[in-house]
């Protein structure tokens, strides 16, 4: 390798870590406020994504108890872990948002999918605070049973994960026909619902 | 990139940011699941470089 060939190396491997360390910064720079507005945009930009690539969805949301928009792509001041995701969960009678963090062991999110968008919605109470609440986790063996195109409807299109909790899982080029959440967990995210 | 796409590396620091979430959570057992993935992995770094050092 020549002397030429290394010193353009080098500077690509500094440029990068400049990069890499303004993207830190900015991230720890956010602070609640802004990290709650982007969690908020991202929401918005889903659910228009959703609505538009399946207009019936947003009847299905609209009578829940409640619903969650998660991403793990496009939040650029989080950047809260590579393996992870943001969100949001939504009370749909008391109109309380909940600030929440998706952690992956990759095997689920990130199963052959680059980007992860997804609806959860929750057909009563007790299902949204249980998910809220409780670090909530879809097991192998409904991951593996979760399809849809059976249901038609309102719900057609929603893939069931749990009894009483269904998910619209976007991908880039409309609604994903079986979930990948295997392995993934739902917390709170109490930096941003505490301030 | 999905996840498989990323290097064993990567991969490792994922999991064990994971695993560390999980933690501060108070969820040991898929805290410990992640942990035990990322050794998995690690494994598999170890065992690539092994084998490229064995045909060296």
């Amino acid at each position: 390798m020549n002397r030429h060939h290394m010193l353009r190396r080098a500077a690509m491997a500094l440029f990068l870590a400049g990069c890499a360390m303004g993207m830190l910064t900015s991230a720890q720079a956010a602070t609640p406020a802004e990290r709650r507005q982007e969690i908020q945009k991202m929401r918005s930009t889903t659910l228009e994504r959703l609505y538009k690539v399946h207009p019936a969805a947003r009847a299905a949301i609209q009578k829940a108890a409640g619903y969650a928009v998660f991403t793990n792509v496009g939040i650029n001041l989080i950047l809260l872990s590579a393996a992870g995701g943001s969100g949001v969960a939504h009370d749909n009678r008391s109109g309380h948002d909940t600030y929440m963090k998706m952690v992956s062991g990759g095997f689920g999110i990130g199963l052959g999918v680059k980007d992860f968008r997804g609806v959860f919605v929750f057909s009563t109470s007790d299902k949204l605070e249980q998910f809220i609440n409780s670090g909530w986790e879809a097991s192998a063996q409904v991951d593996a049973a979760a399809k849809a195109g059976d249901k038609g409807g309102a719900a057609a299109g929603a893939i069931t994960v749990a009894p009483g909790v269904s998910l619209y899982q976007l991908t880039e080029n409309g609604l994903a026909l079986q979930a990948t959440i295997q392995g993934t967990k739902y917390y709170k995210n109490d930096d941003l619902n505490a301030k | 990139m999905t996840y498989e796409q990323k290097p064993l590396g990567q991969q490792v620091n994922e999991l064990e940011s994971a695993a560390r979430i999980a933690a501060g959570h108070a969820d040991p057992l898929f805290a410990t699941e992640l942990e035990l993935r990322a050794d998995a992995t690690r494994a598999k770094v170890l065992l690539g470089e092994a084998q490229a050092n064995a045909f060296r």
